[in-house]
């Protein structure tokens, strides 16, 4: 199996002590050093041409892993390579053959230069064959639109600047592509484009990308896997079809019976003839139950619907418990997962 | 170093130099109105000192010398500040070049700008009757010491800055200084004796003494052991000091995770 990322063991931390604490303590005075812990042992492994995705929430250490893998942040501890090069030592082969969407795409762009003449210059710094040529190419492939290659950088909205920093990640056809929160600021219009696009790999099948973000429809629809990450440290890494197998069994596989509010009294009183039929576990709500039975048997589920009909409890609906991706990711940031 | 790559550094700086036309328009003038002014000025004030005269031949060939090269001395030590903006930083690091490339590359035109500036003055003042008595070897040598100096003094001071984030006392310090000390406006000889101890600290001094001596009295490099000798000592020290002090404070911003902030 050729990889493309493998992280093992990264540690870092930020020091946040306050500058006037640390010419105090160059001077002898006691302080106590405030760190802040970005990252705490996170590895993994990324395959050539996977759509690995990062989810998290707001701190919990993804564009630190973006800047480590990018090299332009240091790590305290731990080994990162890209494309079988050292981060660290070997940073300029690995800046060779990746492409960076950061998450202030912003950054690095002349406002009163073109979006073309732009991209120009990472041509040139790239040391392109037929730069002019290849800036098209690029630039047509992320859709921007010909009529606003001569706009100046400022006047593009921001969907387009976001095009632009895109077209600016793939220009050196790079064999790995970071995406820091790469939809921002995106019309919806375009999302979809994108999240085809990131599903094509911009039209190479070997490519790498390694997507860190929030929104949880891309990664559904293009990650091979996911790993996610809380308070530096990752908690779970899953194909994405499987992460729901992450959250514990009474949560996925339950069925949901919506009744009349008025009927949440004749609803209790079926409770204790719930035992009789095989309901491993049941909770009722303001106006609703839900329940497990033994091996999602349907026809077991069937038995508690017909009863309660039978109560004359008025039934809204009947389903089984949909859990979508979200539901999936909050569970188990919040520790809900299966132990199994 | 990477020709193409240094062409995109000026591809862009020019594109974005076209772009503030009204600026570019008034630089222009300024450029053209300041040739003529210090050409004036020179033609008018006299070196009223013997000894002055014969070594710098008019006040306005002195002028115009310290004038021109006062630019490329700052542009010099604004250089390495240049190439560590953080608005394009990060950008700059991610792109597969060696540090010595976006720093030279950021500053490239700037340069070739300070050189037009130089030959328009020069131009300005050989209308004006200035003689200038060219070695080219001194000549060469005086910019490229004096350039390298101030690069050591620039890196030094943009260590501190990606540090300090705005604080730069390197620059400051030397910028502040040469106008009065180092002999750009006037010769230092004829500030106060202890003042003039203050001149003989500054690289500037040194610099601008090796240029007058190579541009206006084509004096050769044997003549010129005395600013020779402690240009080439002040440029290895300085640079030295300074890009070690440049690359730790780039690491430092890297490990600290600061690189883009302000």
């Amino acid at each position: 199996m050729e990889l493309s990322i493998e992280v093992d063991n990264l540690e870092k931390s930020y020091d946040k002590t306050r500058f006037r604490d640390r010419v105090a303590m160059l001077f002898g005075a006691k302080r106590t050093r405030e760190k802040v812990v970005a990252l705490d042992g996170v590895s993994f492994k990324v395959r050539k041409g996977e759509v690995f995705g990062v989810l998290g929430p707001n701190g919990a250490g993804k564009t630190t892993i973006v800047k480590i893998l990018t090299t332009v942040l240091i790590p305290d501890s731990g080994e990162a390579k890209v494309l079988g090069y050292d981060v660290i030592k070997e940073s300029l082969e690995v800046r060779k053959r990746i492409g960076v969407l950061p998450e202030d795409s912003r950054r690095g762009f002349g406002w009163r230069l073109t979006a073309f003449e732009n991209l120009l210059f990472y041509a040139y710094a790239y040391l392109l064959p037929n730069p002019k040529e290849r800036v098209k190419e690029v630039l047509k492939l992320v859709k921007l639109e010909e009529e606003h290659w001569d706009k100046w950088y400022q006047r593009l909205s921001q969907g387009m600047k976001q095009k632009l920093a895109l077209a600016r990640a793939l220009l050196p056809n790079p064999s790995v592509v970071f995406l820091d929160e790469p939809t921002k600021g995106l019309d919806i219009m375009f999302v979809a484009k994108f999240r085809e696009m990131v599903r094509n790999k911009f039209g190479d099948e070997d490519r790498t990308i390694f997507l860190s973000t929030h929104d949880l429809r891309l990664v559904e629809e293009t990650c091979d896997r996911v790993a996610i990450i809380n308070k530096g440290k990752i908690v779970a890494i899953k194909p994405v079809n499987e992460l729901k197998n992450l959250v514990p069994s009474n949560i996925r596989n339950s069925y949901v019976l919506e009744v009349d509010p008025k009927s949440i009294s004749r609803l209790n009183d079926l409770v204790p003839k719930l035992k009789e039929l095989d309901v491993e576990w049941y909770q009722v709500g303001n106006h609703k139950l839900e329940f497990l039975v033994k091996d999602c048997s349907l026809e077991v589920a069937n038995e508690v619907l017909k009863m309660a009909i039978n109560n004359n409890v008025l039934v809204h609906s009947f389903h089984k418990k949909e859990i979508d991706i979200e539901e999936v990711i909050m569970r188990i940031l919040r520790g809900e997962k299966n132990a199994s | 170093m990477q020709a193409k790559r240094l062409l995109g550094f000026l591809y862009i700086d020019f594109k974005e130099w076209l772009a503030y036309k009204y600026e570019l328009f008034f630089w222009l003038l300024n450029t053209v109105v300041g040739a003529f002014t210090y050409a004036f000025l020179g033609t008018y004030v006299t070196l009223y000192e013997k000894e002055l005269i014969v070594k710098y031949g008019s006040f306005l060939s002195f002028l115009i010398v310290g004038m021109a090269y006062n630019y490329i001395i700052y542009t010099s030590l604004m250089a390495p500040r240049m190439a560590i903006n953080p608005w394009n930083l990060m950008w700059r690091l991610l792109i597969p070049a060696r540090l010595y490339e976006i720093i030279i590359g950021s500053v490239l035109f700037r340069y070739l700008i300070g050189i037009f500036q130089f030959l328009t003055y020069f131009a300005v003042a050989m209308l004006f009757g200035a003689k200038f008595n060219i070695d080219p070897i001194s000549t060469l040598t005086a910019i490229i010491l004096g350039v390298a100096v101030m690069w050591g003094l620039g890196m030094i001071s943009a260590g501190i800055q990606v540090i300090t984030k705005r604080w730069d006392p390197v620059t400051w310090f030397f910028t502040m200084l040469s106008g009065l000390f180092s002999g750009v406006w006037f010769p230092y000889q004829l500030l106060p004796e202890s003042l003039q101890y203050v001149s003989l600290i500054l690289p500037q001094t040194y610099i601008l003494e090796m240029l007058r001596g190579a541009m206006l009295r084509a004096e050769p490099l044997t003549l010129m052991m005395d600013q020779l000798i402690p240009l080439v000592l002040s440029a290895l020290i300085t640079v030295s000091i300074g890009y070690f002090i440049y690359m730790k404070s780039i690491e430092y911003a890297k490990e600290r995770g600061t690189v883009g902030e302000y």
